[in-house]
């Protein structure tokens, strides 16, 4: 849905019917392919669409994965060019959307290499 | 093999020096980005709307319903549109305290288009806000709310197509949005409205209500706690179980929505269990804020009277006293703390926080607690009364 036209035409006024119907097309899908039952169990649910994204990741048309990369920006020259890209001393980027494109995984990595990189300047700083 | 040995990392290096003259010739001026799902969520939840009270309508001595609009000279322009039966939490700063509190919308979703909220406020006796209010709020007065919020919504893949309502007093505010979402044609469903007051001249929203009730969907009755002449086609006492299979649907699922004081929960809560409904067909709107948790059973002997609290909210630390009888919240807005808030009933999450030491209290029915909750020590400061001193952190306040 995200990179599709599916939300060009819907108002903010209109989203709650839309994502109601999006839910429910998709459970009756699931119930069709799977002859089984889904609807009459409910008990709670929470429809995440686009805007979800939009509203709590702050991504780009509501992507659940964050920015794409591309290839002249992508994972190999971020990482040769890490510390060119700093904009100024003692200051380390980290957290998806990073180095390794979005991601826990990416997020938890460039964490650690920046904590890394901090603590390795304190010692320098110190001695 | 031969194709690894024909790897060439010199076959990057063009890409690095693209890369830093893509860089170099970047403009500074980023386009703001405009899809339409992202037109979607801030128009729906904007972090502040700055509104103005244009009308004011008294509904006897103690209820009063104020019309808010677009506040244009503080940046808001549109109101955000809203699903029947949501909240919006008002900020105010009471004598240095920053506090919050929640207050259904009883207006309908349509007028929100029309740049229209209502929020209907019943005085509360020793209330901190809404004594505030009474006192302070004139037309022309700047109101500082929230974006609408609350789960208290009739999901249609979830709930049953007939709904029976239950509202107790000013309770019947969410009510009000939900039947006139159901005449703009913005909700779908049949909704049989049970509504409690004390006596004929006690209802708020009569005249609306009686307008509404000639919906087809919509029929509403009154139900009189203490009114010895009440007119024909009410019905007399309170909202039993008796009273709730009268109205419902014979051999058809049906919902139950509840809003309304927490004595009128705790009364129809016990009937409710007599009708082995689902429990997935029993909602409850939040009743706010929480007093006294001394009065509850299982609350503890022996608790001091006031109690220290060792906060931090990102670099800043404080240690501020309060009393016992107070949420984490209270006291912390009551030394001029401010924390986030929106239900200020346990549900939202808004204020989860990390209870680094000490002991507390949450009463029974305000537990949403998960078990991540209990293994990782976080906990709902606006519905967690102190028992022991404590040491938290506390996110910043939005």
């Amino acid at each position: 849905m995200t990179f599709g036209d599916v939300m060009k035409d819907i108002k903010p006024e209109d989203y709650k019917k839309f994502k109601t119907k999006v839910a429910k097309d998709m459970i009756e899908t699931c119930e069709k392919a799977l002859n089984i039952s889904i609807t009459p169990y409910i008990e709670e649910i929470e429809i995440a669409l686009p805007p979800t994204f939009c509203r709590y990741l702050n991504t780009p048309e509501g992507t659940p994965y964050g920015y794409m990369l591309e290839k002249w920006d992508s994972m190999i020259p971020r990482t040769v060019q890490y510390l060119q890209d700093q904009p100024f001393d003692n200051f380390y980027f980290c957290g998806a959307s990073q180095e390794r494109g979005d991601g826990y995984g990416c997020a938890y990595y460039t964490g650690e290499k920046a904590g890394g990189l901090v603590v390795k300047a304190i010692k320098k700083e110190g001695k | 093999m031969a194709n690894l040995k024909k790897l060439s990392a010199k076959k990057f290096f063009p890409m690095l020096s693209d890369r830093q003259e893509r860089f170099n010739n970047a403009k500074a001026d980023l386009k703001p980005v405009s899809d339409q799902a992202t037109v979607i969520a801030k128009a729906l939840h904007p972090k502040r709307q700055y509104l103005k009270i244009a009308e004011i309508k008294e509904r006897g001595a103690d209820c009063k319903s104020f019309t808010l609009v677009p506040d244009t000279e503080k940046g808001t322009t549109a109101l955000a549109w809203f699903g029947a039966g949501k909240y919006l939490t008002v900020f105010e700063t009471i004598e240095g305290m920053p506090v919050t509190r929640g207050y259904s919308i009883s207006s309908s979703p349509k007028e929100s288009l029309e740049g229209k909220y209502v929020l209907t406020i019943k005085l509360v006796e020793g209330g901190l806000m809404s004594q505030y209010i009474f006192d302070n709020w004139a037309v022309g007065t700047s109101v500082e709310v929230s974006a609408p919020a609350g789960n208290f919504e009739y999901q249609p893949l979830r709930d049953a197509n007939k709904v029976i309502c239950l509202a107790g007093g000013s309770g019947i505010t969410p009510f009000i949005s939900m039947a006139k979402a159901i005449c703009d044609g913005d909700e779908d469903f049949q909704m049989t409205l049970l509504y409690g007051s004390r006596s004929y001249d006690n209802i708020l929203f009569k005249e609306e209500l009686d307008e509404l009730s000639k919906n087809d969907k919509i029929k509403v009755v009154h139900v009189l706690s203490s009114d010895d002449n009440a007119p024909e086609g009410t019905e007399k006492g309170f909202i039993t179980a008796d009273l709730i299979k009268k109205y419902a649907p014979e051999n058809e699922e049906y919902s139950v929505f509840l809003c309304g004081p927490q004595q009128m929960y705790e009364f129809v809560d016990k009937e409710l269990e007599k009708l082995n409904l689902p429990k997935k067909y029993i909602r409850h709107e939040m009743f706010g804020e929480f007093h006294n948790p001394q009065t509850q059973a299982d609350y503890p002997a022996g608790i001091p009277e006031t109690v220290k609290i060792k906060v931090t909210i990102q670099d800043k630390t404080y240690t501020v006293e309060g009393k016992s009888t107070d949420s984490v919240v209270q006291i912390l807005e009551k030394n001029g703390i401010a924390a986030p808030t929106r239900c200020r009933s346990g549900e939202c999450g808004f204020c989860h926080s990390h209870l680094i030491s000490g002991k507390i209290y949450v009463p029974k029915h305000l537990e949403y607690r998960r078990l991540a909750d209990y293994k990782f020590d976080c906990f709902h400061p606006c519905c967690s009364f102190p028992l022991t001193d404590l040491e938290i952190n506390v996110p910043v306040a939005k």
